[in-house]
């Protein structure tokens, strides 16, 4: 399936969750059907919404973030908005407090990370990922598993400003780790679910407006289709397609692309010297 | 103003720090250990990021005063800058900050003194004279309230007169200068260009208006000005532009006592322009046919040429050459 653009420059979003039981709630708050695809990992798909569940710790949020990359890569033209959705304990917040994440640190490596500071009503917080449950509550944040691998393999796939990481603590110093069951995980979750919803439109807002400002004229499909273009050609066509788009040269787009060329070495260079004629 | 302020562990407790804190006790305040974390990573957008830009806190080590690039400011003894900040609030599209940095938040350097202990190094090295610039990497007065840059560095150029700083802006933050003794080696450079390409390109900048009223405020209280008409855009009618914007900008100053005025056309590093062109490609100004020469991309000037030299005659109307340079 070729890329097909989204008629309202949306972004997917996609979510990453450790457990079944956190995914529950948000595959309910949006309306997620499961992807029985037979794949590595269990997956959730709505209408621009992609949900898989990667198992705790940092490799399989690693893997399950590269994962849903690869089977959704065709879905949209877009770089997708990524969110790493979960529990965690926390050693001053109190239990179910939903928390988006300004800072990550790995515990191994010590180096950190840090999601754009979207405007929230949430309470802030340091997102230290460990590799076995963390007990201690040691520093004044949160403590996950997953959250900074996640965001290592999330950037690699879209910019750093579509990824985020919203938490809700579901353990700390009074309420220890061994606390936690099936019944509080629902609750907590559903809170966050709500608060995700919100996060995910936030940022929906500003990926939209990025991905307007990179779509391109509905001419360039037309011009496209009628050649075969070199990988550096196609490049040369995007960008002088984006160029007639910018000067309000729409209309003489559409008139290039409906004149008889032999070559698409030809077309472009008609369209390049059209816009050589171009001042602000 | 700003959506955080990230602050580095080192001068978390500076003073300078804890003042520009409790201006901003609502906003997120996270700690790094080197602003570097922040603003060099890689995979930014800068224009995304302009949306919601941030405060990165920080202190400034090794060069902290580097010569000029060539062509920059006037001609004659050592030419140097300094930058007590990084990125600019302001979100001018033509800005070749867009280009050079990855990220849009601005860094403010909290230890001055060690600017101040390198500035005073340098003047005394270049016979107690030189020219200092500051505002290449920054606007030097846009964050006037937070800064105190003014209140800060003025003294030392009290204390060598024949040391001239210009300070460039397009801020009207000029109120700390104003209630300070007017210093005859301190120049406030304001940039102007004409009202078109303000509307068109400059957001979130003081209108030229306001702008004009600042200098002539700054004028009347004995500071030296400057006007810096940069970046020309060529476009079908720059030439009406800038002759009405220099009518205007003139019949309020005294001609005579500007201490200098500039021309510079649009230009930028080739790198710059590539990595600006990808952030902006819905932008026309990047759609316009360029030159590209030693690495530097300018706009082709579709009107016949030597439009730099025709706004150059009309500025003869109203200052001496002397006054004048063309920047390079």
């Amino acid at each position: 399936m070729g890329k097909v653009a989204m008629a309202n420059f949306s972004s997917s979003i996609n979510l990453v969750v450790a457990h079944g039981l956190e995914a529950k709630p948000i595959i309910e708050q949006f309306g997620l059907a499961p992807v029985n695809d037979g794949g590595a990992f269990r997956r959730y798909q709505g209408l621009g919404v992609n949900l898989v569940v990667s198992g705790m710790g940092k490799v399989n949020a690693a893997a399950a973030t590269a994962y849903l990359y690869a089977v959704t890569l065709n879905d949209s033209m877009y770089d997708p908005i990524w969110i790493n959705a979960g529990i965690a304990g926390h050693k001053t917040f109190e239990l179910g407090c939903t928390t988006i994440v300004r800072k990550i640190t790995d515990q191994g490596t010590r180096s950190s990370y840090y999601p754009l500071p979207i405007p929230s009503s949430l309470p802030s917080s340091v997102l230290i990922t460990v590799d076995v449950p963390e007990e201690e509550y040691s520093l004044d944040a949160a403590f996950d598993m997953e959250g900074s691998a996640f965001w290592s393999i999330a950037t690699k796939f879209s910019p750093i400003e579509f990824v985020q990481l919203l938490k809700v603590v579901s353990d700390n110093p009074n309420h220890c780790i061994k606390t936690i069951n099936k019944g509080k995980i629902g609750i907590y979750m559903e809170s966050l679910a709500v608060q995700l919803q919100l996060l995910a439109a936030e940022m929906q807002k500003l990926a939209s407006q990025h991905n307007w400002a990179h779509s391109l004229p509905e001419a360039y499909e037309k011009i496209a289709e009628r050649f075969s273009f070199t990988v550096t050609q196609s490049r040369q066509l995007r960008r002088a397609c984006q160029k007639f788009r910018a000067a309000e040269l729409e209309q003489q787009l559409e008139e290039i692309s409906t004149l008889k060329f032999q070559t698409s070495k030809q077309i472009l260079a008609e369209m390049n010297a059209r816009l050589e004629r171009f001042a602000v | 103003m700003f959506s955080a302020i990230y602050v580095e562990k080192e001068i978390k407790e500076h003073p300078r720090t804890l003042e520009i804190l409790g201006r901003f006790p609502s906003l997120p305040v996270i700690e790094c250990d080197r602003y570097g974390e922040v603003f060099n990573r890689n995979a930014q957008n800068f224009r995304i990021q302009k949306q919601l830009p941030a405060l990165i806190l920080a202190r400034k080590y090794g060069n902290l005063v580097l010569p000029t690039p060539e062509g920059y400011g006037f001609e004659g003894q050592g030419s140097y800058y300094f930058s007590h900040m990084m990125n600019c609030i302001y979100d001018c599209r033509y800005c070749f900050l867009q280009g050079m940095y990855r990220s849009s938040n601005t860094v403010l350097f909290v230890n001055y003194e060690d600017f101040y202990s390198d500035l005073e190094r340098h003047i005394r090295n270049t016979d107690n004279a030189g020219n200092y610039y500051s505002g290449y990497d920054c606007d030097s007065l846009a964050l006037e309230p937070i800064s105190h840059f003014c209140q800060f560095f003025l003294p030392l150029f009290g204390k060598y007169p024949n040391a001239m700083l210009e300070i460039r802006t397009k801020s009207t933050q000029v109120r700390g200068l104003l209630e300070a003794q007017a210093l005859e080696n301190v120049i406030v450079a304001m940039s102007f260009a004409s009202e078109a390409a303000t509307v068109r390109w400059e957001h979130k900048v003081p209108s030229l208006k306001k702008r004009l009223e600042a200098l002539v405020k700054l004028q009347n209280n004995g500071w030296p000005i400057a006007l810096r008409f940069e970046p020309i855009i060529f476009t079908d009618t720059v030439l009406e532009e800038y002759e009405s914007l220099f009518k205007w900008v003139f019949s309020s100053l005294n001609a005579e006592k500007i201490h200098s005025v500039s021309l510079g056309e649009f230009r930028m590093p080739t790198e710059f322009y590539k990595n600006i062109s990808k952030l902006y490609p819905d932008e026309a100004l990047y759609a316009q046919a360029i030159n590209v020469q030693d690495g530097e991309v300018s706009l082709k000037d579709n009107s016949g040429g030597a439009t730099i030299e025709k706004l150059e005659t009309m500025l003869s109307d109203f200052i001496s050459p002397a006054q004048y340079y063309r920047c390079a």
